[in-house]
């Protein structure tokens, strides 16, 4: 790690409120969200496979939602937004570094997980969404929305988590969570954290967009792992070839 | 691309904490309604929106205190 983000990591600890602890914000995301689920989950009834398929739906536009949000909203300053560009751009990609992506303690969860009221927006939206589509179509059809945009947010903080983790005998070997750990390692590059590997759960939007640091197929970048034989060669280099060294420790 | 280092300086909450407590408060209480109903009946009885409401309070409040 170098002096420079050891000492940022000193001053953000410093920063962080006594009364703050790391697995109370985790169980208040998976309560209001698990919450969410149960209760969307309980309206729905006999539902058709036309009904069904707005869960893979909501899928796919969910991943295009994250990564809108991450590569336009969290990567650029923009007026009545600048918080959301300082928590993430100026804070989290200096504590975590390509080089040093892990966090320490529970305390650190302060900078991994986003603030729950991110995630009762996220709900709002989602609920309204649903409910047009209940009045337009079908009311299973609007559960189905709100079931599965809860299920996707838990999802996409999961797999935040298991990318900061320093830990990775298991989540190595993990379909989907292994890709998506060499995937984010590689985007806190700042060489190319500005333009490249925006998704957090599944490269989907990346693949879709041209904006992952890999060049191979959809199904490639979904099942690729901590594979590095694919990796671009006109990317932007920052201390040549360590995006692999830290994504393979 | 220009990246600040936070010096350390005095504790201070931040805004966003004491309208993200609001949010949260607000968000949880319709949550514990709604679930409660679901589990219980429409509309749910005053010791348990009372018991909802101390809950999504302590939780706002948590917000602010954790400066989240």
């Amino acid at each position: 790690m170098s002096p420079r983000q050891a000492k940022f990591r000193e001053a953000y600890r410093a920063q962080i409120a006594p009364a703050y602890h790391g697995l109370i914000h985790v169980a208040l995301i998976y309560l209001i969200g698990g919450s969410a689920l149960w209760y969307a989950a309980q309206h729905i009834h006999a539902a058709t496979p036309a009904e069904i398929v707005v869960i893979p739906v909501v899928v796919i536009l969910a991943n295009i939602f994250e990564w809108f949000l991450h590569a336009k909203v969290m990567h650029r300053p923009i007026a009545g937004l600048m918080g959301i560009y300082n928590r993430h751009t100026l804070a989290h990609h200096q504590f975590f570094t390509h080089e040093a992506p892990y966090h320490d303690t529970t305390r650190d969860y302060r900078i991994v997980f986003f603030p729950p009221y991110a995630l009762i927006a996220f709900l709002v939206m989602a609920s309204i969404g649903g409910a047009i589509l209940g009045q337009l179509w079908s009311a299973n059809a609007g559960w189905f929305v709100v079931c599965t945009a809860a299920g996707m947010y838990m999802n996409y903080e999961f797999f935040h988590w298991c990318c900061h983790v320093h830990d990775d005998r298991i989540i190595r070997h993990i379909p989907f969570i292994n890709t998506i750990r060499r995937h984010h390692v590689a985007h806190h590059n700042t060489a190319i954290m500005m333009n490249r590997n925006m998704n957090l759960t599944y490269p989907f939007a990346d693949w879709l967009f041209g904006t992952s640091d890999l060049r191979r197929g959809l199904l490639g970048h979904l099942f690729n792992g901590y594979d590095t034989r694919f990796l671009r060669e006109d990317m932007p280099k920052l201390r040549g070839g360590q995006i692999q060294a830290a994504a393979a420790e | 691309m220009a990246i600040t280092i936070r010096d350390r300086e005095p504790r201070k909450r931040n805004i966003a904490s004491l309208v993200g407590g609001y949010v949260i408060a607000i968000g949880c209480f319709v949550l514990w309604v709604l679930c409660a109903s679901q589990l219980t009946q429409w509309p749910p009885s005053l010791p348990v929106l009372a018991f909802g409401l101390i809950v999504a309070a302590a939780i706002g409040v948590w917000i602010r205190l954790a400066d989240l």
